[in-house]
């Protein structure tokens, strides 16, 4: 054998047997872990060609074996880069495939836990290397076999890390829909029993009792202090199905009931708080463009956000199990974490009551009064996780957003647990449903711009801002359109209730200030004053001004008024003469000249007295009534009264002369047409001629005689009288 | 039958004290009964639910206002009468007769019998304060059952009576007073007036202190006026309660104080005044709470309502324990299990 093995070193061309194989290889694997490298290897491999493929694999193998047994005691490092040549010499087609899992498989049977925790690594390190195709088809099994292997070794409660490692590794290595890992049934975990009671000795008849009789008939058992309801609770979570049995529902729900209410009836103060906002102001003052972002109110969000997700990172305590001891309770329930875990388990209940799953029981289904307990009481839980410090509003956020992707993942259970694609159908489809855009796309781009601009329109390639873009026909007038400004007025703003010392507040007032009026250049001098006082200076100053700018405009608008009830009472000279009048008196005001100078204007640009239209006045309508007489009803109707108007001044009326007149001073109150002009036209379309001349008298007069107004009027009288005689005639 | 269906409904418990050996809670209500419950039963804290309570009828003449407990007497304040009654630890059972009697003087001009509204037992010197509703404090001696002083100074009858073993004396009363005593001296040392304060005046309750408590430096009252507490020395108030309801009962419990009356909850604030529990209870209006530290935590919350609330940790609610209907000896009581839409009680279909 020596001598064979001899030549078998010496020639290579004489077939060798295993053991020399073996020995040869041993020797060549030492160098070649020394100068990590395979090549060597592969050479020592290939010198033997008198030997098969397949004879020589084996003795690699089992060199690797053997080696590595030797090796074992070393450091780890040593036998993760035994592992590494394994799957390089693997790759050069020297050694099976499943070589190196093998190894690794063969390393954790003999060490201890914690040496495993430290070689897991390489494990971890090569996982996109056990994906590759030569290895993932002849590995998976070995690999998921020695994942088992380990975590049957691990204590759940002990090396939740190394546990969690694990998992990770194996849904990082299989693919993502494999389905080997999952529930697929929906089973729950039954032997999670949550012990509680004081009497331990006491306790385990019952438990084994409990056992005995199965979840169906369970006797009712009602608990009588907070201590026992609480814990009665983890029963229901354990085997949610229970829910469905009418009894088990009633004391779950009074049970629940009463958790709850004593949550809501002891709130947690957030210790952390101060030192929260500290932190959270710390990250806003380092960050650099935090200023910029000062308008933003996520902001604080963000920061507030980043310290909870410091605080998660630092505390590390974790329990698999719950502890019962009564003495434990007060605490537990003062404990926002050990609160929040118990809400969080109401939630995965409700969850799982409400949704539709593959393998319920048809006959678990929830009656209406049910789902409404469950609906409302999903509410109240939400609200207890928010206020639940600290950051309770986040962890309920992200309690939310996780069960709804439990919610997906449960429908995709649901449908057979599909192979996930990523979505590059839907684009296919499309382009095949519209064959239309390839022809449109053949069109000249210049083509289009240039019919886009000869329609004034723009064309921007694609559908959406080309239609934004064409939105109004003017861009830049559409922007600088009222309904684009969102500023708000400085006044307005200041006077909201917002928390006038909050600094993106005094930011936003200063920039308004600045904008709007002119106090920002005046103001600033005080340094030490703050900005929230400063501000509130500037409200002040601001409401007075307001105060004075309204009471010099009712001063003028009382003026102009003075001036227009004589207007319209007197004669046009009359008139002008009080306006100049009232120039005159404004004149003094500066204020009010610059305020309001349409009054100038209009007296300026006022046709002379004569053509000014002449208004009717109540003297008018005295005079002229009497003329008009019976048919009154005939002006009325040219005038514009419709004829229940018309019958109401009749019936209102005893005699048809107060009638007309009523209706006439109607007329003039509200419309400007009534001029005498108008009226004078008017009573000559009814052929009214007598009231008609006497309308144009009254003009002739009141063009001419202007100057005396008054023996006119009191001549009116003699005239009336005169006419009323003619008319009765 | 219909008697105890009358009474459960209607049962108004005003009084409630703790046996000195600290393992029976005793609780009087106006149709003179009163109820024993063993507090080793509730702390006990396995599956079985707590054993019923006992009944020890006084005659229903006897309105029972204040309960104390005093060496191995159960101390009953009812109208114009103050009388103690043995208590017999081994059997747990209360002598049927009167060991003595203490009759409240009648005023010259009194109309009505005064009753007792309020004891304090000071156990250094074994002397009882009574408030009474003539308005006077009496100070009995519990040697000989002589009134030994009157507290005179309540225009209107007295409230609650508390006090500080160095022979300080606080009583508040209908008038809207709370009168500082002294041993030392005939006239009150101070009086408050929380009515007074704009801050505290619920003017559609009326100026009435229902409930005076007091520690080393501070005292908490409250009644119609809001419940606030006030600096023993500097006689401010430093901080007020939002307690909504008014208030029958303040107590210092460890740091915080708790509030209770007519309303829905019992309150604890923290001494600065934040809401710390609120607790619901069944009592339209609660009347008296109880409790102790030693052996073990344990506070009871009374009022016009059949259930004695339970309270292990002051921060939340244990349990409800119902008095008529959960008596020992009862035996026509399984029909009740229908119609109580409030959860819990001791009762049981095993029983």
């Amino acid at each position: 054998m020596s001598t064979q093995s001899a030549l078998a070193d010496g020639t290579a061309t004489k077939s060798a047997n295993f053991f020399a194989l073996q020995a040869a290889f041993e020797s060549a694997l030492e160098q070649a872990i020394a100068e990590n490298d395979v090549e060597q290897l592969i050479k020592e491999y290939h010198s033997f060609r008198a030997n098969s493929e397949h004879d020589k694999r084996s003795p690699m193998d089992q060199a690797f074996r053997e080696v590595l047994m030797k090796r074992l005691s070393d450091d780890v490092e040593r036998i993760g880069a035994l592992v590494r040549l394994s799957v390089d010499a693997a790759r050069a087609e020297i050694v099976s495939n499943t070589i190196p899992v093998v190894l690794l498989g063969d390393t954790f049977d003999v060490v201890t836990l914690n040496k495993c925790e430290l070689i897991f690594k390489f494990v971890e390190d090569l996982v996109e290397v056990w994906k590759e195709e030569i290895f993932f088809a002849s590995c998976k099994n070995n690999l998921l076999r020695m994942c088992n292997d380990l975590l049957r070794r691990l204590s759940r409660t002990q090396n939740t890390v190394f546990c969690g490692r694990i998992l990770l590794f194996l849904s990082k290595f299989f693919p993502f829909s494999e389905r080997s890992g999952l529930n697929i049934v929906s089973e729950f975990n039954l032997d999670n029993f949550t012990e509680y009671g004081l009497d331990s000795k006491d306790h385990d008849d019952l438990d084994n009792k409990e056992l005995e009789d199965t979840a169906e008939d369970i006797p009712l058992k009602i608990d009588y202090d907070l201590y026992c309801k609480f814990w009665s609770l983890q029963d229901f979570f354990r085997n949610p199905n229970q829910c469905y049995s009418k009894a088990q529902w009633k004391m779950f729900q009074m049970h629940a009931e009463t958790i709850l209410q004593s949550f809501l009836s002891f709130k947690l103060e957030d210790i952390r708080q101060n030192t929260d906002s500290n932190s959270a102001n710390s990250a806003n003052g380092s960050s650099g463009d935090a200023g910029a972002q000062m308008m933003d109110v996520d902001v604080d969000d963000a920061a507030v956000d980043a310290a909870a997700s410091m605080a998660v990172r630092k505390e590390t305590n974790f329990f698999a199990k719950f502890l019962t001891n009564p003495k434990l309770l007060a605490l537990q329930l003062s404990d926002s974490n050990f609160r929040r875990a118990v809400l969080v388990q109401f939630l995965i209940l409700f969850q799982y009551l409400q949704v539709s799953v593959k393998f319920k029981i048809d006959t678990y289904t929830l009656t209406s009064a049910q789902s409404d307990f469950i609906k409302e009481t999903e509410q109240r839980v939400y609200k207890l996780l928010e206020e639940t410090p600290p950051n309770g509003r986040r962890f309920a956020r992200t309690v939310q957003h996780m069960l709804q992707r439990e919610e997906m993942w449960n429908n995709w259970k649901n449908d057979g647990c599909k192979e996930f694609k990523k979505p590059e159908e839907p684009e296919p489809t499309e382009e095949e449903s519209k064959p239309s855009p390839p022809k449109r796309a053949k069109r000249p781009l210049g083509d289009c711009l240039r019919e886009a601009a000869r329609n004034g329109k723009f064309y921007l390639g694609n559908d959406n801002l080309t239609r934004l873009w064409n939105y109004s026909p003017d861009n830049l007038q559409a922007c600088k359109s009222e309904q684009r400004n969102f500023l708000p007025q400085l006044e307005t703003y200041l006077e909201t209730p917002y928390d006038k010392t909050d600094p993106a507040f005094e930011w936003r007032a200063l920039r308004l200030l600045a904008r709007q009026t002119p106090h920002f250049f005046t103001f600033v001098t005080q340094p030490s004053c703050k900005i929230a006082d400063y501000l509130d200076v500037v409200r002040k100053r601001l409401a007075r001004e307001k105060e004075l700018a309204k009471q010099i405009n009712t001063a003028a608008a009382n003026a102009s008024e003075h001036n227009n009830g004589l207007a319209a009472s007197s004669a046009p000279a009359e008139q002008e003469h009080d306006a100049s009048v009232a120039l005159q008196e404004t004149e003094p005001e500066p204020d009010l000249e610059v305020e309001d100078p349409e009054p100038v204007v209009e007296e300026a640009d006022e046709p002379p007295a004569h053509e000014k239209p002449l208004m009717v006045t109540a003297a008018h309508i005295e005079e002229i009534t009497p003329l008009i007489g019976e048919p009154w009803m005939k002006v009325g109707k040219k005038i514009g009264f419709s004829n229940d108007e018309l019958l109401f001044f009749q019936m209102e009326n005893p005699t048809p002369g107060v009638a007309c007149m009523k209706m006439l001073t109607n007329w003039i109150s509200d419309d400007d047409d009534a001029t005498l002009e108008n009226w004078a036209y008017m009573l000559e379309g009814l052929e009214m001629h007598k009231a008609a001349d006497a309308v144009k008298a009254i003009i002739e007069r009141e063009k001419a005689g202007s100057t005396q107004p008054q023996p006119q009027a009191e001549a009116q009288p003699d005239a009336n009288s005169n006419d009323v005689e003619i008319l009765s005639d | 039958m219909k008697e105890t269906d009358l009474k459960r409904a209607y049962n108004n418990v005003l009084a409630q004290a703790i046996s000195t050996s600290q393992k029976f809670l005793f609780a009087g209500n106006l149709f003179g009964d009163i109820f024993v419950l063993s507090l080793n039963e509730l702390n006990k804290t396995n599956e079985e639910p707590p054993k019923k309570l006992k009944v020890f009828p006084q005659g229903c003449d006897v309105d029972i206002n204040c309960l104390a407990f005093h060496r191995d007497f159960l101390i009953v304040g009812a109208i114009g009468l103050i009388y103690g009654i043995q208590w017999n630890e081994e059997e747990e059972t209360l002598s049927t007769e009167r060991a003595w009697e203490i009759k409240i003087p009648m005023q010259v001009d009194a109309v009505e019998v005064p009753d007792v509204n309020s004891f304090w037992l000071c156990t250094e010197t074994d002397s009882l304060y009574a408030g009474c509703g003539d308005g006077v404090v009496y100070k009995i001696d519990l040697e000989d059952g002589r009134i030994q002083r009157e507290y005179r100074g309540h225009t209107d009858y007295v409230h609650c009576v508390v006090g500080h073993p160095d022979g300080r004396i606080y009583s508040s009363g209908e008038d809207g007073t709370v009168h500082f005593w002294s041993d030392k001296q005939k006239e009150p040392t101070a009086i408050l007036e929380p009515h007074k304060n704009a801050q505290l005046l619920r003017p559609d309750w009326g100026k009435w202190i229902g409930a005076v408590s007091v520690n080393n430096d501070w005292l908490v009252c409250g009644g119609g006026p809001r419940p606030a507490i006030w600096h023993l020395r500097s006689m401010e108030c430093t901080r007020t309660f939002d307690y909504p309801g008014r208030v029958h009962v303040c107590e210092f419990v460890d740091d915080s104080v708790l509030i209770g009356g007519e309303h829905n909850h019992v309150q604890f604030y923290t001494l600065n005044g934040a809401l710390q529990a609120n607790i619901p209870v069944e009592h339209t209006a609660s009347y008296s709470a109880v409790w102790q530290t030693n052996p073990f935590n344990f506070m009871s919350i009374a009022g016009f309502s059949n259930k004695l609330h339970i309270l292990k940790d002051f921060r939340f609610l244990d349990s409800k324990i119902e008095m008529y209907g959960n008596v020992q000896g009862d035996e026509v009581e399984n029909e009740e299990q229908d119609d109580n839409d409030d959860d819990d009680d001791g009762e049981d279909d095993s029983f």
